[in-house]
């Protein structure tokens, strides 16, 4: 992906996580996003989201702010605003041919989560996906920990990392899950949430574990439409209101579910939550 | 009644399943799936306006079956898919 515009690439560079991401000049992107700031540009930016159908809006833990995700024609455009910072706004518009126009922002939060959706708006129809999770590798594979927020994915990948020898962090919030037609692989990406863990590395997908909490630690294999439940409200929620995406999400989510053990475990905060997901997930050792 | 145009069904991994986003207090995505007979009746009558013979004279006209057993299937369909809120009035 290239973004190009005023204070780029150096602005990026200054955004936690970006800059491991980054690779030489020239060696080939399949997006590209402009950021502007030059009233022409302005003025179609503000043509377009006025144009656009809401797809969904939502709140974003960030400055008061809140998105609105639109459709316009063959366009999607995503838009920032905050209840602190008056009409000032940010609005980006991708285009069918992996082009994008994002108005410039001197608000890194901002910048990060525009970058976040445009990202997604441009890999899940390439069959890649952001995926919310807390992501452990283990002797070469990763095992990711959904859950709804609160429920402990990141206090469970700590009890990998404190109780288990050689496990690490790849990506506490959001890996990218990349499904190919052998395997399913996971990506780090620049956005970790809350935990600065940027790893510009991939790793085959040994499991993906549903948690939940519980008074007890039990872990069970989940068939095919169990697994397609508890996989697919972990993927980026906005993109459920379009039916297009739906498609795309949910066919990179059946190719996942072909090769990848998906697995529902109830747990207690605990060591033993962790080696029982292990011992599960990669046998006994 | 009708089914709510707005569902669709998709296949996964060889099963036809249907995504119900959550609605207002709900937590997680519903994901209902279809068996062979269920896939018929909503090819069938997807896109109209039907009650529970229009569905009845459906399963009659392809299955070997009696009205009595029918009728009792069709039933419980609408009732689980109403609670789906995949069928609306």
């Amino acid at each position: 992906m290239r973004v190009e515009g005023p204070g780029m690439p150096g602005l990026l560079r200054e955004v936690p996580g970006f800059g491991v991401f980054e690779v030489e000049e020239g060696a080939g992107y399949d997006w590209t996003i402009r950021m502007t700031d030059e009233a022409g540009d302005a003025t179609m930016l503000e043509e377009a989201r006025r144009r656009s159908s809401v797809l969904h809006s939502f709140d974003l833990e960030i400055d008061h702010s809140h998105c609105c995700l639109g459709r316009d024609g063959e366009s999607y455009t995503v838009c920032i605003w905050s209840d602190l910072r008056g009409s000032d706004r940010l609005t980006a518009v991708c285009r069918p041919d992996g082009t994008a126009l994002m108005s410039a922002t001197d608000n890194m939060g901002w910048l990060r989560f525009a970058l976040w959706m445009v990202f997604t708006l441009f890999a899940t129809p390439k069959g890649m996906t952001p995926i919310h999770a807390s992501t452990v590798v283990w002797h070469g594979k990763a095992v990711l920990c959904l859950g709804e927020s609160g429920t402990g994915k990141s206090t469970h990948t700590r009890l990998w990392l404190d109780n288990i020898e050689g496990s690490r962090l790849l990506n506490d919030d959001s890996p990218i899950l990349c499904p190919t037609a052998a395997e399913t692989m996971v990506y780090g990406s620049p956005w970790s949430g809350k935990t600065p863990c940027y790893h510009n590395v991939g790793a085959p997908v040994a499991a993906i574990v549903r948690l939940s909490q519980a008074p007890y630690n039990k872990i069970e294999r989940l068939g095919t439409i169990q697994a397609l439940g508890a996989l697919y409200p972990s993927c980026p929620p906005a993109l459920a209101y379009d039916s297009g995406y739906t498609d795309h999400v949910v066919a990179l989510l059946g190719n996942v579910i072909q090769h990848t053990p998906i697995y529902h475990l109830e747990c207690l905060p605990d060591k033993d939550a962790a080696t029982l997901c292990r011992d599960t997930v990669f046998g006994k050792v | 009644m009708k089914i709510d145009n707005t569902y669709k069904v998709r296949q996964v991994a060889g099963e036809s399943l249907v995504l119900v986003q959550p609605r207002q207090g709900e937590e997680m995505t519903k994901v209902v799936a279809l068996n062979e007979t269920s896939v018929f009746l909503w090819d069938s009558l997807v896109d109209k306006d039907f009650v529970v013979d229009d569905a009845v004279a459906l399963l009659l006209e392809r299955y070997d079956v009696d009205r009595e057993t029918a009728t009792r299937d069709v039933e419980r369909w609408v009732e689980l898919m109403r609670g789906a809120g995949i069928i609306v009035d």
